[in-house]
């Protein structure tokens, strides 16, 4: 009776149920039916589609089942067609009526058609394209609607890794460049694009594997260079991009640091201005320097951007504490960078920036000198004020012949204009100095590339330099009356010199690239290089030029290479052979001489790298190198280097050798547990240039010298071992060198040994959480040997943390501390703080950023360093503490 | 009455249709560089059959490089290869079960080893009405959510097969394109072969490796791909910016059913 009831009630709950969700889907409605083919046995998985009439979209869709049955629900009402489908039936398509909430049966009947098909699929529009050592992504198909500029747009592609400070690293390789449009205004300053261009202009994002700087040695060149080209939607071509970055003290006295950037892209003229100016000791020129790097081949030895050199250099250290910390400045600076298409073949580019800057440095020295007959001491305090002005003119020219032919053009066009005064006390008496320079340098490369063949292309180089550096300087102090007896009272000396350095040259090379990988070059040319020094050094009211403190020499060098390489490849072990012959014919002429020689340089070196297993690898090369000594080594008589210093060179223009020794072992991986890393190297020299100094407390006299047999020794190894639990890394490192040296001092002979012992280690966490923190400690031991032992230990500690609360917010506070162990206990450390918070308030369109440093205001920094005749302290004078509100704006 | 069931067998076989449809896929988790493949999937009427590209003359292993820029950073590319068996990753679908059976390979103690896993999720895709051109065939959008990633996909009901790529399908059509919003998933109908007469000779159910369970067999995959990046970023050099660390998942499947709330 109960199990009656029980059961009645449960249909009665289950009809209501039906009832009701027939009611509360009032809608939906249900088209069913069973799906049969001819023969009347069920068609089972086929599709059955709802579409409206006469359109294109499916709205709603089933299968049938195994037996034929569908069961398709919608909630549209009208006119509308039921398809049937199945690959080995004709399609049947059905009209239906649908009303809310009523439902429909549809029995259908497939006739039997075979389908057959054999086609490729041409997809057009694909998000990736493929070819050889082309990727080619889709911008649309990347972006997610919130992204802002190019930068997130690249986020976006996987593969491609954006930096907080704008590198780009696609499968962990820095890129080369971005290109807009096939065009490089950047190099690799290429960050002031992909932060400040727009994501919505991209059509397509390319990455270029392999990438090689002149088109037609892709493929000959052995490259593991990666480049990426931007190409713009066509309708963007003429808007301008622009942001500006203030900067301003924020409870600190005056301190700004500002800039802002526009740029533009037109199909025929591109363009990027820059201005910039801080006074918290930044150089702003190194955005620049990035712009004009240059990593073209050639085959020439001479490194075709030299420049006449100064011989005297009144800032002549700072302290590795980071150059901005000593560096009281005032710079302002502006930039244009164009790109301008004469015609589809000819492209001219140029680069143009001024600079002012304002420097003061102040610095405090206490050096006590130990010498074989007598020790004393010197003091000196130092101002300098030094105003610059520098320009600078880069112009390309590439011209595209055919397509096997590339013709390139460059010219630099630098010209800097330094004025030092200086505030000098020294031994406790004042003086004062100036010096006034004029460097400037005017460079050409001509550029010829022709692809014989698809494996082999001749390269033709040919340049042109000229570059002089003249100095004018005086000093109103007199220290040198034990080296000029002059009966007059000397008020001031003077010093006129000037360096000047042409050059020119020409070279062919041959690059093939062999069908099983190998490669051989071969490179052949001449060059010629004609570098002029002269100096005047004057005592006032003498009337008559110091003797042997006056230059006038020209050396000269003329040399004819022909450089043969091989690479071969045996599996795991690649070698590379090469050997450079070179014959010269060098002249140094002075106003009562002149040398000749004519070398034959024959320079071998071998680089092996053998990856004998997963876990262990081996990279070594032997090189036998001789050379010139530069005009420096060779220069006759004295000049003045600094206040208190004169130097000269040694009249001997036979060549020098070098023959160096490199192994570097590997063992493990960066992900094994435990990984270490070891480099030894070893270098010999026959004979080398040492010196023979006189040292006094007013002045100090140091020439060159040929000495025999110098050896050096250097061993660093740097062990790694990741505990997985806490998920850090901890590492040591160890590195010693050592190198044996005579010289002179004061008449007498030294046998100097030199050694560096350092050691220390590190620990870093990479935690999955908002707080992550890296402290390190490492020791510098440094030791001269003679009849005396000079010993110096330096130590520097630091603890990076970085806090992340909140995903717009990040915090980082660096900390160091640098102690000496030979000052005097009171004060033989330093600790230096610096804070950091970024705030994002529009996601790329405004952020702030609160930047403090030199957070715990330490006004000094007293350095201590060793040498074989001495110890040297001398204090710098440091930025106070400061603190900036920073914004960055785009519009 | 004998007569005319032959003379029924006869049709029945006759027009049990079969095929073959290559697919290219671009698989690009950072860092290891996109991959491309072209892969094959074979169908009857019953079955279908995704047989992923072979890698034979890959190593399974992995590869790291360390480059010095000039300016003194240095940055280490890492990139696990795996390789293949001589069958390689399979997924077969019996349409009758709705289940797959999946051979798929993991990189577990510095070797490639395969499993078999059975996946019944279904795809439950939302039909949007947007269309383009395909190659000459009118395709209509289609998304869906699955396993930690957003799917577009592109099918056409001009070609009446409810297959696709990998795992995808369930379509009232071919699927001619599949990718995800990240971009890292990238499949591309290359040809069309129907009849392909080989079908079904070249379709068989996996049976060959251990069946474990999908859980258990994503476990394997997760494990190695932490402890890794973690010994990365551990080891970077000083100024190299100190972020927080996430360890991120990579693969095709990124959420797994009981990770959902």
């Amino acid at each position: 009776m109960g199990k009656g009831i029980k059961k009645y009630f449960i249909f009665i709950i289950n009809c209501l149920i039906l009832l009701l969700s027939g009611n509360f889907a009032y809608s939906q409605s249900v088209i069913s039916g069973k799906v049969k083919d001819t023969l009347q046995n069920p068609v089972s998985f086929a599709n059955v589609f709802l579409k409206a009439k006469n359109q294109n979209g499916i709205l709603a869709f089933t299968t049938t089942a195994e037996n034929g049955d569908y069961k398709l629900m919608t909630d549209k009402v009208g006119e509308f067609e039921v398809s049937f489908s199945s690959i080995s039936f004709q399609k049947k398509s059905e009209t239906v009526l649908l009303e809310k909430g009523k439902n429909l049966i549809l029995n259908v009947i497939l006739k039997y058609e075979t389908f057959s098909l054999n086609e490729v699929i041409i997809n057009t529009d694909k998000a990736i394209t493929i070819k050889k050592d082309t990727v080619i992504f889709k911008a649309d198909a990347f972006k997610r609607g919130n992204e802002e500029t190019v930068e997130d747009l690249l986020k976006n592609i996987p593969g491609i890794e954006v930096a907080d400070d704008g590198k780009i690293k696609i499968g962990g390789k820095e890129i080369e460049k971005v290109m807009v449009e096939g065009d490089d205004l950047f190099k690799k300053g290429y960050a002031l694009l992909t932060k400040n261009l727009d994501a919505s202009v991209i059509n397509t994002v390319e990455v270029y594997d392999k990438y090689s700087n002149n088109k037609l040695l892709k493929g000959i060149e052995d490259s593991d260079r990666v480049a990426l080209n931007l190409t713009l939607k066509n309708n963007v071509k003429n808007r301008l991009f622009a942001t500006l970055k203030p900067g301003y003290g924020f409870a600190s006295e005056n301190s700004y640091d500002a800039s802002a950037n526009i740029i533009s892209f037109r199909k025929q003229n591109k363009f990027y201005g820059f201005t910039s100016l801080n006074n918290i000791g930044l150089e702003s020129t190194v955005a620049l320097s990035e712009m004009l790097a240059d990593n073209e081949q050639s085959f020439g030895d001479e490194d075709t951007n030299q420049e006449a050199k100064a011989f005297i250099n009144l800032l002549n250290y700072k302290p590795e504490i980071g150059d901005e910390r000593t560096n009281f400045n005032n710079a302002e600076m502006v930039s244009l960078n164009n790109i301008y298409s004469i015609s589809d073949k000819v492209n001219l580019k140029t680069i143009g920036f001024l600079n002012w800057d304002e420097n003061k440095f102040f610095r405090n020295s206490f050096d006590t000198f130990f010498l074989p007959i007598e020790n004393f001491t010197t003091t000196e305090d130092y101002n300098l004020f030094r105003k610059t002005f520098a320009g600078f003119l880069n112009t390309e020219l590439t011209y595209d012949i055919s397509k096997k032919e590339l013709f390139e053009y460059s010219g630099k066009y630098s010209g800097s204009k330094y004025n030092t005064d200086t505030n000098l006390v020294f031994n406790e008496q004042n003086s004062a100095e100036s010096l006034g320079e004029n460097p400037f340098t005017i460079q050409q490369n001509f550029k010829y590339t022709n692809k014989l063949k698809a494996n082999q292309a001749l390269l033709v180089n040919g340049y042109y330099l000229n570059s002089s550096n003249p100095q004018n300087y005086n000093n109103n102090r007199f220290l040198f009356n034990d080296l000029f007896s002059t009966e007059n009272n000397v008020s001031e000396i003077r010093q006129f010199s000037k360096n000047s350095l042409y050059s020119f040259g020409a070279d062919v090379g041959l690059l093939t690239k062999r069908a099983n990988s190998d490669s051989w070059n071969v490179g052949a040319g001449f060059n010629y290089n004609n570098n002029k020094y002269n100096s005047v050094f004057q005592l006032e009211v003498v009337s008559e030029n110091p003797q042997g403190f006056q230059n006038n020499s020209t050396y000269e060098n003329f040399s004819i290479f022909f450089e043969p390489s091989y690479k071969i490849d045996f599996g795991t072990l690649g070698l590379t052979g090469n050997i450079r012959f070179a014959k010269y014919f060098t002249e140094l002429k002075t106003e009562n001489s002149i040398l000749n020689n004519s070398p034959l340089f024959i320079n071998p070196k071998i680089t092996a790298n053998w990856k004998i297993n997963k876990t262990n690898r081996i990279l070594s090369f032997i090189s036998y190198e001789r050379k010139n000594p530069t005009l420096q080594n060779v220069q006759n008589e004295f000049v003045l280097a600094q206040y208190n210093t004169f130097s000269k060179g040694l009249q001997n223009i036979d060549p020098l050798d070098t023959s160096t020794f490199l192994i570097n072992y590997t063992l493990g991986t960066i992900l094994s547990k435990f990984y270490m890393n070891t480099t030894f190297i070893y270098s010999n020299n026959n004979e080398y240039l040492g010196t023979k100094s006189e040292v006094t407390p007013n002045y100090n006299l140091n020439e060159l010298i040929r000495f025999e047999d110098k050896t050096f020794v250097n061993i660093s190894t740097d062990i790694n071992y990741f505990l997985n639990s806490i998920s850090s890394n901890a590492k040591l490192k160890f590195g010693y060198n050592r190198q044996n040296f005579e010289n002179i001092i004061n008449d007498n002979l030294r046998n100097v040994e030199a050694s560096t012992f350092n050691y220390g280690g590190e620990f870093r966490t990479a935690f999955t959480g908002a707080l992550n923190f890296h402290i390190g400690t490492q020791w510098f031991r440094s030791k001269f040997e003679t009849t005396i032992a000079q010993k110096n230990t330096r130590n520097r500690t630091f603890l990076d943390v970085v806090f992340e609360p909140i995903k717009n917010l990040n915090l980082s506070l660096n900390s160091s501390r640098y102690s000496f162990s030979q000052l005097d206990q009171k004060e033989n450390s330093y600790y230096f703080m610096d804070f950091e918070g970024r705030f994002q308030i529009l996601k790329n369109k405004v952020s702030v950023s609160l930047v403090g440093k030199n957070l715990l205001n330490t006004r000094t920094f007293r350095d201590v360093s060793v040498s074989d005749i001495g110890v040297f302290q001398t204090e710098y004078k440091l930025l106070p503490r400061f603190i900036l509100l920073k914004a960055n704006i785009r519009l | 009455m004998k007569y005319f069931l032959f003379f029924f067998f006869i049709i029945t076989t006759s027009h049990s249709q079969n095929g073959k449809i290559s697919y290219t896929s671009n698989l690009n988790f950072g860092g290891a560089g996109i991959k491309e493949a072209t892969n094959y999937l074979y169908f009857t009427t019953e079955a279908s059959f995704y047989q992923s590209e072979l890698n034979n003359d890959l190593k399974t292993g992995k590869t790291e490089e360390t480059n010095e820029t000039s300016e003194g950073n240095k940055s280490i590319e890492v990139n696990i290869r795996v390789g293949s068996d001589t069958i390689g990753n399979v997924y077969y679908n019996n349409l009758q079960i709705k289940t797959l059976i999946c051979r798929v390979g993991v990189y577990e103690n510095r070797a490639l080893k395969y499993y078999i896993y059975k996946d019944s999720a279904s795809i439950n895709w939302e039909l949007i009405s947007e269309f383009k051109d395909i190659s000459g065939y009118n395709c209509q959008k289609a998304i869906t959510a699955f396993r930690g990633r957003n799917y577009e996909a592109w099918f056409t009901s001009e070609i009446p097969l409810s297959f696709g790529p990998w795992k995808f399908g369930g379509l009232p059509g071919l699927i001619l394109e599949v990718y995800d919003q990240t971009g890292e998933i990238y499949f591309s109908a290359e040809q069309i072969e129907i009849p392909f007469s080989d079908a079904s000779k070249k379709m068989y159910e996996p049976a060959d490796v251990p069946l474990i369970s999908y859980q258990a067999f994503i476990d394997k995959k997760d494990d190695l791909a932490a402890s890794m990046a973690q010994a990365i970023l551990a080891r970077s050099p000083k100024g190299t910016t100190l972020g927080s660390v996430k360890v991120e998942k990579n693969g095709i499947e990124l959420e797994y059913p009981w990770e959902k709330e």
